[in-house]
């Protein structure tokens, strides 16, 4: 059921009435305009995540491909890695931003040392 | 002979290419709208999202099924449930930490599946996802069913009940009107048409993010 949903929201067909409904009002996916269903909330999640992934594949992101996209398994592992990757970087720019500088261009200040 | 095994295997795959094809069209159905028109037999059967005000006579309903389960002595709250297994030997909360761990397993290995460019390492890796993904479901599967006896359990099961008396309704051959198809609690635990309860708990996941309803399809 899950899998099948997400084959036709990454189908061409409703990856291209997604994008119009987006810009053109009158187009509409669903027959009801309010009061979304737990499986419309699902498609149209399934929908835009898809979405992105074209888009990242257009501008040639890496680790993305037409195989990938096809795949559930390869897709669920690309948001695992993008999500690590991200929270590894956030952590050691954190670490970096909190490393105490003793003066404010968070250059080395000199240190004199007597020679002996 | 080699001519044959392949006519079987593509008459097989054009069967479930075919099966595909409808079980796709029968999910576009589902996701056009937030009603479902369904037929057994000849009889024309909606299903309805459960709006504002059916959800208010939900809850109160359940909160009435509630003290009515806690004053029965014959159940108990999951709590109390699951020190009793631990006395028989069956230990829940261990069942609860197997699948953490089993899911952070399987996190790793998706972790290692994205940069994997060799095929043959990229399906080694997938068929470690799916068993380890089978092994989550049997357990969360058995967990479920340990529980079934519980308050809380008994309830979202009430819940769901309660909720197709709510949304389900039944053309009227006569007039071409929608009415209830259970006027009451007691019509619907009269009825003995499984077909009919079986195809409205299933659309009736499908529409609403009842509580109580199972929910095969987690997102990522």
């Amino acid at each position: 059921m899950k899998d099948l949903l997400r084959k036709i929201a990454r189908s061409n067909r409703y990856q291209l009435l997604y994008n119009r409904s987006k810009d053109i009002g009158s187009i509409s996916l669903f027959n009801n305009k309010s009061e979304l269903s737990k499986i419309q909330i699902r498609f149209l999640y399934y929908l835009e995540l898809y979405s992105g992934l074209y888009s990242n594949l257009a501008t040639k992101e890496p680790l993305i491909s037409e195989d990938v996209i096809k795949d559930d398994i390869r897709v669920d592992a690309y948001f695992v890695y993008k999500r690590r990757t991200k929270h590894l970087k956030e952590t050691t720019n954190k670490n970096k931003s909190d490393k105490v500088v003793d003066n404010m261009n968070g250059r080395k200040s000199l240190i004199f040392k007597r020679k002996n | 002979m080699e001519d044959k095994a392949k006519k079987t295997e593509d008459a097989i795959n054009a069967l479930k290419e075919l099966q595909e094809i409808e079980e796709t069209l029968e999910l576009e159905k589902l996701i056009h709208d937030n009603k479902i028109v369904f037929n057994i037999k000849d009889e024309i059967y909606r299903i309805n999202k459960i709006e504002f005000e059916m959800q208010e006579k939900l809850n109160s309903a359940k909160r009435k099924k509630f003290f009515e389960l806690m004053d029965d002595d014959s159940y108990v709250l999951e709590e109390t449930l699951v020190e009793k297994y631990l006395k028989k030997g069956k230990d829940i909360p261990q069942m609860e930490k197997q699948i953490n761990t089993l899911n952070s397993e399987m996190q790793d290995f998706l972790f290692r599946l994205a940069p994997e460019t060799e095929p043959k390492s990229i399906e080694k890796l997938k068929k470690e996802i799916t068993s380890l993904r089978n092994k989550i479901f049997k357990i969360s599967m058995e967990k479920t069913d340990l529980l079934e006896y519980s308050i809380e359990n008994q309830l979202l099961i009430y819940e769901n009940e309660y909720a197709i008396i709510l949304s389900l309704e039944k053309k009227n051959k006569d007039n071409g009107k929608w009415e209830k198809c259970f006027k009451t609690y007691n019509d619907f635990k009269k009825c003995e048409n499984n077909q009919l309860i079986n195809k409205a708990v299933y659309f009736l996941n499908q529409l609403n993010y009842l509580k109580g309803l199972k929910d095969n399809s987690e997102s990522l």
